[in-house]
């Protein structure tokens, strides 16, 4: 019987003791909107533009291949890319709305393929094609988390793919909860598998831009890939190179 | 022209641009080199005429709206009741094309001279591929030389179409006959649609659809169907037996028939995984009982290829592009991994042969490409891919991208 007491004696204090936790604070989805049109232009500093990447594969941290790219965005978020190494010198992928489209000029053909189809390394088609997430991806309404790591708070939460050609279904996203800056990134398959994660990283001369992301694969833990980007240059394009017909144009 | 003076003609002219060029042209000018070079053994019951080596050199330049592709290629065999090597040589113009648009918008594209342009979503199997070569996915060196034609295209809103005049058809079949089509293409979120009617010269107008698809981040479906009253490639057969048959009979009805070509397919992708599945019908080609009744015109059993009599003797020279059964299957597996592939492709008939091929390809840097492919038909004596002039083929290649 005493055991009993000491027991009831026990519990009531734990639970009096216990601090409640801190209320999640409310957030709208324009709120969240606003976030990712924040975030975004620490990636792509312009609305319409044009920029030079280049994927470089690591292997125990030594350089084993590289690739570069041309790359033309415009406002709705539709992109072209053109491989401009000699491998695949000439290809294009074309990223809409709806579709992502695949020119390999010795067949001088465009098929479609899908958003999972690999680029290089641990980069897919849709890293170098996308560099927004506020025309792809939205809120899910889950928990917005706060996190303070190296002295610096940031806001964690997950998005979801609204947009049928993007290349994940959804996305763990942090940003630094005072500029907005991404931070890191956790991308999911449908099926729920963590497919890659990205770090964002800043060149010293980058004044604030990200234009480097690193790409890890969980199970390949002495390989990463490195994207880079340059020659950044606001330009309007014209929208026929952004169709299926016209993307395969020089 | 001779091969050699075709060659002579289109260097001369080359560095004679390029002698005369300012700084800038330079910078517009894109050049790209492929060479190429396989070697082969064989397995096989009987000696024929092999090829042993083939040598390819694919070149590609272009220069504002202007683009040049030509290759040049060498072969090595060994001819049959022969003890020594042969050699020959072809020269192809695979393209010479200029485009243009006139509008400020660039609303628009025309394109005149030598060049593919391309339509139907199929990867093995194509219904409406009337203006691109013929696709081959067991062979990355095939052929793609295109057809002297003249077309005009133009967005209107959400439609993009196409009118086309061609000087000739694409396929043996029709490769004497003039052709048109106009095209319109739409997009509907995440499908989207062509519809083409075409005719060739002296022909039945027809007309069809092609679509694809994406579900999710890994499913592509495609397809496409064309539809057209009577049939040039039948008629070859139906000229071929005697009048009067059963199968002449069967053939003879199917001359004022319009007739159905299917394409539908699938691929998924995973992570390194790669699946294709494509499955096609030609209500023109042969049914299985049809099939019979030709070996038995012929008299028995097919005699080997290189002394057919049978009233395939043509289609079996050209026999992928010429496929005569009315049912195939093609199915592709691909694993990557960052520079290795394995790819297994089989192209099975209705009469259940198949023509396989299981291929290795290493890529050490980013110009060069190394593979190992074994081919192996199989099927029983009176099918269709046993008549291949090899049973077995092992194949080693390596490509340089300079």
């Amino acid at each position: 019987m005493h055991y009993l007491a000491y027991l009831w004696l026990a519990l009531f204090t734990a639970q009096a003791g216990a601090q409640e936790p801190p209320a999640p604070a409310e957030y709208s989805q324009q709120q969240i909107k606003n976030w990712l049109i924040k975030a975004d232009t620490y990636r792509q500093p312009f609305k319409s533009g044009e920029l030079k990447t280049t994927l470089t594969l690591f292997k125990d941290n030594k350089q084993a291949e590289s690739s570069s790219f041309f790359v033309q965005l415009n406002e709705s978020g539709d992109s072209r890319v053109t491989m401009l190494d000699t491998r695949s010198k000439g290809q294009k992928v074309l990223l809409t709305e709806s579709a992502m489209w695949l020119y390999i000029p010795r067949t001088r053909k465009a098929i479609r393929i899908t958003p999972m189809q690999r680029l290089m390394g641990q980069a897919s088609y849709g890293d170098v094609s996308s560099l927004s997430w506020q025309h792809e991806y939205q809120w899910d309404n889950s928990p917005v988390i706060e996190k303070l790591s190296n002295n610096t708070a940031s806001v964690c939460f997950k998005v979801q793919a609204t947009r049928k050609s993007a290349t994940y279904r959804s996305i763990n996203l942090c940003l630094e909860k005072d500029s907005l800056r991404p931070v890191n990134a956790d991308f999911y398959l449908a099926s729920g598998k963590l497919m890659k994660q990205a770090v964002y990283l800043s060149s010293s001369n980058s004044s604030g831009l990200i234009d480097q992301t690193k790409f890890i694969q969980p199970g390949k833990n002495n390989q990463h890939t490195m994207m880079k980007n340059t020659d950044y240059l606001e330009k309007q394009h014209k929208q026929t190179i952004f169709t299926r017909q016209g993307f395969i144009k020089k | 022209m001779p091969i050699h003076q075709q060659l002579l003609f289109l260097i001369l002219s080359f560095f004679t641009v390029l002698s005369s060029a300012e700084p800038a042209f330079w910078d517009e000018l894109d050049n790209r080199y492929t060479l190429a070079s396989r070697l082969f053994t064989y397995d096989h019951s009987q000696p024929r005429g092999d090829y042993v080596n083939e040598n390819a050199f694919l070149a590609y330049h272009s220069y504002q709206q202007w683009v040049l592709a030509w290759r040049a290629d060498n072969q090595i065999y060994q001819a049959p009741a022969e003890d020594h090597l042969s050699a020959e040589a072809q020269f192809e113009l695979t393209e010479l094309s200029w485009s243009h648009s006139f509008l400020d918008s660039e609303g628009d594209l025309w394109q005149a001279g030598k060049f593919n342009l391309p339509l139907d979503p199929g990867y093995a199997f194509q219904s409406t591929a009337f203006f691109e070569s013929t696709a081959n996915p067991f062979d990355d060196f095939a052929s793609s030389e295109g057809i002297n034609m003249l077309s005009a295209s133009l967005w209107i809103k959400n439609y993009y179409l196409t009118a086309v005049v061609a000087l000739a058809g694409q396929d043996k079949t029709y490769q004497d006959k003039k052709q048109w089509a106009v095209i319109v293409q739409r997009d509907f979120d995440a499908l989207s649609s062509s519809f083409i009617v075409q005719q060739y010269q002296g022909t039945n107008p027809g007309a069809g659809t092609t679509f694809t698809y994406v579900n999710g981040e890994s499913l592509e479906l495609h397809g496409s169907a064309f539809i057209r009253k009577g049939s040039l490639w039948l008629n070859g057969f139906h000229q071929a037996v005697p009048a009067g048959s059963n199968i002449e009979d069967s053939f003879a009805e199917r001359d004022n028939q319009w007739l159905t070509e299917i394409v539908l397919g699938s691929v998924w992708s995973g992570l390194s995984h790669q699946f294709l599945a494509e499955w096609t019908y030609q209500q023109e080609k042969l049914a299985a009982a049809e099939v019979n009744s030709l070996y038995q015109l012929s008299n028995g059993p097919r005699p080997d290829t290189d002394n057919n009599n049978s009233p395939f003797s043509e289609e079996i020279i050209a026999l992928y592009q010429q496929r005569y059964q009315q049912q195939y299957l093609f199915l592709q597996y691909q694993y990557s991994m960052t520079d290795h592939t394995i790819t297994a492709n089989s192209l099975i008939g209705q009469d259940q042969s198949a023509l396989s091929q299981v291929k290795y390809e290493y890529l050490p840097n980013l110009d060069i490409s190394l593979w190992l492919a074994v081919e192996l038909t199989s099927g029983s004596g009176q099918t269709e891919f046993t008549q291949i002039p090899w049973q077995k083929r092992l194949q080693a290649g390596v490509l340089w991208k300079i």
